[in-house]
C-alpha cells in the first residue's frame, strides 16, 4: 500500500488526482465543521440569493446555503462511489471466480448473466433497478454494483484462467487444497493488482452513475443533498442564478478528474507498456 | 377612389391580422395519459375530457352552471328532483343520437364501484333516473342535492349503445374525436365537424407525453409543442418575459393540504395538531410554490364560498404561541414524528414537507420526510392509513361546498383518512348538502367550517392556480372552474 500511494505521488498526474481525491474525502469528513450552515437549514428572505460573502455560492429555491450543501452533498457521493464498487467488486469477483475455476455450466451460467448485464447501459439498468426497489442511498448503490460487476466478473475469470495454469496453483493442487481454497487464497490474492485499477476506474463512474440517478430524481431523496440532485434542482433557476448549478457541477468535475487520474496512474503502474502521454515519474 | 380606398384598406387590415390556419394543437404534458376514462380526472386526463366529450352543464367563472347537453333544468318544489331537457339533435361520434337513456346509463355506469369513478360517492346521491322522453332525464334524489351542479360537470356522458372500455378508443359528444391513443406517447384527436355546438376551428389536436417537464419547455420553445399546462410557478416566469408566449393562470380546484393521522400519538392530541398548524408558514409556502399567484387558506374554502366563515380563517404563522400550546400539550419534546411525500405525484408535495421539516424544528418537533413513489403513497395514505403526516393536495377546492366535504378523503365526515369523526360535523355536512335554502346551508356549513379548524386534523395550505403557455399562434383557449382545458374555440394562427 506505501508502495504504491509513493508511486502514485511520484506519478505526475496520479500525484494530481491523489491531491483532488484526498481533498474531496477532507471535505466530506469535515463536513459539519466547514460548512457554514446545516445542509436543510433554511434562511427566510433569503431564497435564490446570488454569491456574497455571506453565501459565496448563493442559496437554493429555500433559502438553503448552496455551499454547504455542495459540501454535505460530497459525502453521499464519495460513500454511494465506494459502498457500490466494493459491493460491484464482491459480487463480480465471486462470479469471476467461479467462472474461471470451476468452468463448465458455471461458467457459462456467470459468463452468460455478466454480458446479459452488460447489454444494457449502465444508467437504463440503474434506473430499472431503482424502479424495483425504490429510490434511496443504499438502493441506488446496489444498483451501481449490479451494472458494475460484470465488469470485475470479466476480469478476474481472465485472470483466474490464466493463473490457473502457473505453477503455484499445480503445487497447491497437488498440495490437496480444494478449490475454494485456491480461489480465495492462491488465485484471489495474485489478481490484486488489476482488480485494485479496475476498482479506481468503476469509483469514477460510480460516482458519475449515482449523480445521474439522482439528477433523474431516483438516487438520494430530498431534503438530503447530493451533486446530481441539486443539478436537477438547479436546471429550473439557471435563468435566475446560474451559480446554483455551477459549484455542484465543478464538485463533481474535482471527483471525477482525480479518481480518474488515480486510475491511469495505477494502470501506468501495472502495465508500463501502456504509459500514458505525461504520466511517467 | 373612395373604391380603392377602402379596397387597400381592407387589404392592409387583412395581412396586418395573423392568418389564421386550423392546423393542428400540439399539447405537452409530463403525466402519462393511460387510457380515454374521462372518469378518473386526473390531471393527465384533463386534456382529454372536454375535447371527446360534454357533461350536462359546465360552471361560468361565476360559478353559475350554463346549459351544456342539458339545455334547461327545473327542480321539483321539495327538492328531490332534478329534470333536465336535453338538448336536440347531438350525436355521438359514431353516430348514435344522444337521448336521456345515455343519462341513465352514464349514472349507472358512475355508480358501479368497479368502474372506478372519482366522482362514485357523489354520483350515489341519485337513486334513480326516469327517461319519460327521449329529451327529458329525472333525477331523483333522497333529499334535495344542491350541489348537484358539481356532479353533473363532471359526469361526462357516454354512449349507451357502446362498450365502455376507455383503453384506447372513446365515444362522446364532444368538439374532437379520438383517432389513436398510444400510451406514454401521444393521443391524437380529429376535429368533430358535426359537433352541435359548432365545428372547431382547429383540425385536430395532438397530446405529447414529454415525461420530462425541462424537457417539455424546450419542445415548446423549440415549436415542436404549442400549449403546456400544469407549469411550476418558476418555470412559467421566463415566458412571462417574452412576447413570443401568452402565460396564463386559472383555478385548478385543487389545493395543498397537511393531513394528520390522529388515530396515532401524539397527534391524538389535539393541542399537538394545533402548535403544528401555528407553526406552518403558509405565506412562505405560497410565494415559494406560486410567486405572486399565491393565495394562502386556513379554510378548505375562498371567500366567495357559502361555507367560508372569515373570523374562522386565521391561521397566523406564530412560533411563540406555537411552542406555547405544545408545551401545554404536556408531550416530552422534542417529538419525532415522519411526513409522507411523493415527488413523484407531486414535487410541491415534497417542497412543503420540506418547509414543514424547518418549521416545525423551530417548536422541537423532528420531521423526517418519506418521499415515497406514487403506487405507495397512495397505498400508505388511502389503503394501509400507516402515515403521521401527509403532505397532499384535495381537488374540488373551488366549488360547491358539499362536494368538497361528502366525497374528498380527507374531508368526509365518515371513513376519512385522518380518523376524525365528529357527529356534530356529520350533521353539519349532511344538512348543509340536503337543503336548497342558502341561508340554512351557510348555517350548517359555518358549523362545519368552525369545527374542522378547531380540530386542526387537515391543514389547508395553498390553492393550486393551473398555470399554463401557449405560443403566440395560439388562441381562444378556457379552462372550466376545474382548470380543465376546453379546446373547441381554440385556434392556431400561422
Amino acid at each position: 500500500m506505501r508502495e504504491t500511494l509513493a508511486y502514485l505521488w511520484h506519478h505526475r498526474t496520479g500525484r494530481i488526482g491523489v491531491c483532488l481525491v484526498s481533498f474531496m474525502v477532507l471535505v466530506a469528513i469535515f463536513a459539519p465543521v466547514i460548512a457554514p450552515y446545516g445542509p436543510n437549514e433554511q434562511i427566510r428572505g433569503a431564497e435564490l440569493m446570488g454569491m456574497s460573502w455571506e453565501h459565496p455560492f448563493g442559496t437554493d429555491f429555500l433559502g438553503r446555503d448552496i455551499l454547504s450543501r455542495t459540501i454535505f452533498a460530497s459525502r453521499i457521493s464519495l460513500t454511494a462511489g465506494a459502498l457500490a464498487v466494493v459491493l460491484g467488486a464482491v459480487l463480480g469477483i465471486a462470479m469471476g471466480l467461479s467462472a474461471g475455476s470451476l468452468g463448465g455450466w458455471t461458467e457459462t451460467v456467470m459468463m452468460r448473466a455478466s454480458d446479459s448485464i452488460m447489454a444494457f447501459p449502465a444508467i437504463l439498468l440503474g434506473a430499472a433497478v431503482v424502479a424495483i426497489l425504490g429510490p434511496g442511498f443504499v438502493q441506488v448503490a446496489i444498483a451501481i454494483a449490479i451494472a458494475q460487476s460484470p465488469l470485475f466478473a470479466r476480469l478476474t475469470r481472465a485472470i483466474a484462467l490464466s493463473e490457473a495454469r502457473l505453477e503455484y496453483v499445480e503445487a497447491a493442487e497437488s498440495m490437496g487444497a480444494t478449490k475454494l481454497r485456491i480461489m480465495l487464497f492462491h488465485i484471489l490474492p495474485n489478481s490484486a493488482g488489476p482488480l485494485i485499477v479496475q476498482a479506481s476506474l468503476s469509483v469514477g463512474i460510480a460516482i458519475l452513475l449515482e449523480s445521474g440517478l439522482s439528477f433523474l430524481g431516483l438516487g438520494v431523496q430530498p431534503p438530503t443533498p447530493s451533486w446530481g440532485q441539486m443539478l436537477a434542482d438547479a436546471l429550473r433557476f439557471i435563468d435566475f442564478i446560474p451559480s446554483y448549478a455551477i459549484f455542484p457541477g465543478i464538485a463533481l468535475t474535482i471527483v471525477l478528474v482525480g479518481v480518474n487520474f488515480i486510475a491511469d496512474a495505477l494502470r501506468d503502474k501495472i502495465d508500463p507498456q501502456s504509459v500514458t502521454k505525461g504520466g511517467s515519474n | 377612389m373612395l373604391k380603392r380606398l377602402s379596397l387597400a384598406t381592407t387589404a392592409l387590415v387583412a395581412l396586418s391580422l395573423p392568418a389564421l390556419a386550423a392546423g393542428t394543437l400540439y399539447y405537452g404534458q409530463t403525466a402519462t395519459l393511460p387510457d380515454l376514462n374521462p372518469y378518473i380526472l386526473s390531471p393527465a386526463h384533463q386534456p382529454m375530457n372536454n375535447t371527446v366529450f360534454d357533461g350536462l352543464t359546465r360552471y361560468d367563472e361565476n360559478l353559475v352552471p350554463q346549459p351544456r347537453l342539458a339545455e334547461s333544468w327545473e327542480f321539483s318544489e321539495d327538492g328531490t328532483a332534478l329534470t333536465l331537457h336535453l338538448r336536440d339533435g347531438v350525436k355521438f361520434h359514431n353516430g348514435n343520437d344522444f337521448t336521456s337513456a345515455d343519462v341513465a346509463a352514464t349514472v349507472a355506469f358512475v355508480q358501479d364501484p368497479s368502474n372506478g369513478a372519482l366522482i362514485q360517492g357523489f354520483a350515489k346521491r341519485i337513486v334513480s333516473v326516469d327517461t319519460p322522453d327521449e329529451r327529458t332525464a329525472v333525477l331523483n334524489f333522497e333529499k334535495p342535492f344542491p350541489g348537484v351542479f358539481d356532479l353533473l360537470e363532471l359526469m361526462y356522458i357516454v354512449d349507451n349503445d357502446t362498450e365502455n372500455a376507455f383503453a384506447t378508443a372513446a365515444n362522446g359528444t364532444g368538439p374532437f374525436k379520438v383517432v389513436s391513443h398510444e400510451t406514454g406517447t401521444r393521443t391524437t384527436f380529429e376535429a368533430n365537424p358535426d359537433y352541435w355546438d359548432g365545428a372547431p376551428s382547429l383540425d385536430g389536436v395532438e397530446v405529447v407525453i414529454v415525461p420530462n417537464q425541462q424537457a417539455e419547455l424546450l419542445a415548446l420553445r423549440s415549436g415542436d409543442l404549442d400549449l403546456v399546462t400544469e407549469l411550476g410557478y418558476i418555470d412559467l416566469v421566463p415566458f412571462t418575459r417574452d412576447d413570443r408566449y401568452k402565460t396564463g393562470d386559472a383555478a385548478s380546484g385543487v389545493a395543498h393540504d397537511i393531513t394528520m393521522n390522529i388515530r396515532k400519538e401524539p397527534l391524538s392530541n389535539v393541542k399537538v395538531r394545533e402548535a403544528i398548524d401555528l407553526a406552518v408558514d403558509r405565506e412562505r409556502i405560497a410565494r415559494l410554490l406560486f410567486g405572486n399567484l399565491g393565495r394562502t387558506w386556513c379554510l378548505p374554502f375562498d371567500a366567495h364560498s357559502i361555507a367560508y366563515v372569515e373570523e374562522k380563517n386565521d391561521c397566523a404563522y406564530d412560533l411563540d404561541k406555537a411552542r406555547a400550546v405544545l408545551e401545554s400539550a404536556g408531550v416530552a419534546l422534542p417529538l419525532d414524528l415522519s411526513i409522507l411525500t411523493s415527488s413523484e405525484i407531486r414535487t410541491e408535495y415534497t417542497t412543503i414537507a420540506e418547509i414543514m421539516q424547518a418549521d416545525l424544528k423551530e417548536i422541537g418537533i423532528n420531521l423526517s420526510i418519506e418521499n415515497v413513489d406514487a403506487v405507495t403513497y397512495r397505498k400508505r395514505y388511502i389503503d394501509e392509513l400507516d402515515f403521521d403526516l401527509v403532505s397532499h393536495a384535495y381537488g374540488r377546492a373551488e366549488k360547491d361546498p358539499s362536494s368538497l366535504l361528502e366525497t374528498t378523503v380527507v374531508f368526509k365526515p365518515v371513513g376519512n383518512v385522518s380518523g376524525f369523526e365528529d357527529p356534530a360535523y356529520t350533521d353539519a355536512v349532511n344538512r348543509g348538502g340536503s337543503t336548497p335554502d342558502e341561508a340554512e346551508r351557510r348555517a350548517a356549513y359555518a358549523e362545519a367550517s368552525t369545527i374542522l379548524r378547531d380540530s386542526h386534523h387537515v391543514l389547508s395550505i395553498v390553492p393550486r392556480p393551473r398555470l399554463y403557455v401557449t405560443t403566440d399562434a395560439i388562441d381562444g383557449l378556457e379552462l372550466t372552474a376545474d382548470g380543465f382545458v376546453v379546446l373547441q374555440d381554440v385556434t392556431k394562427s400561422e
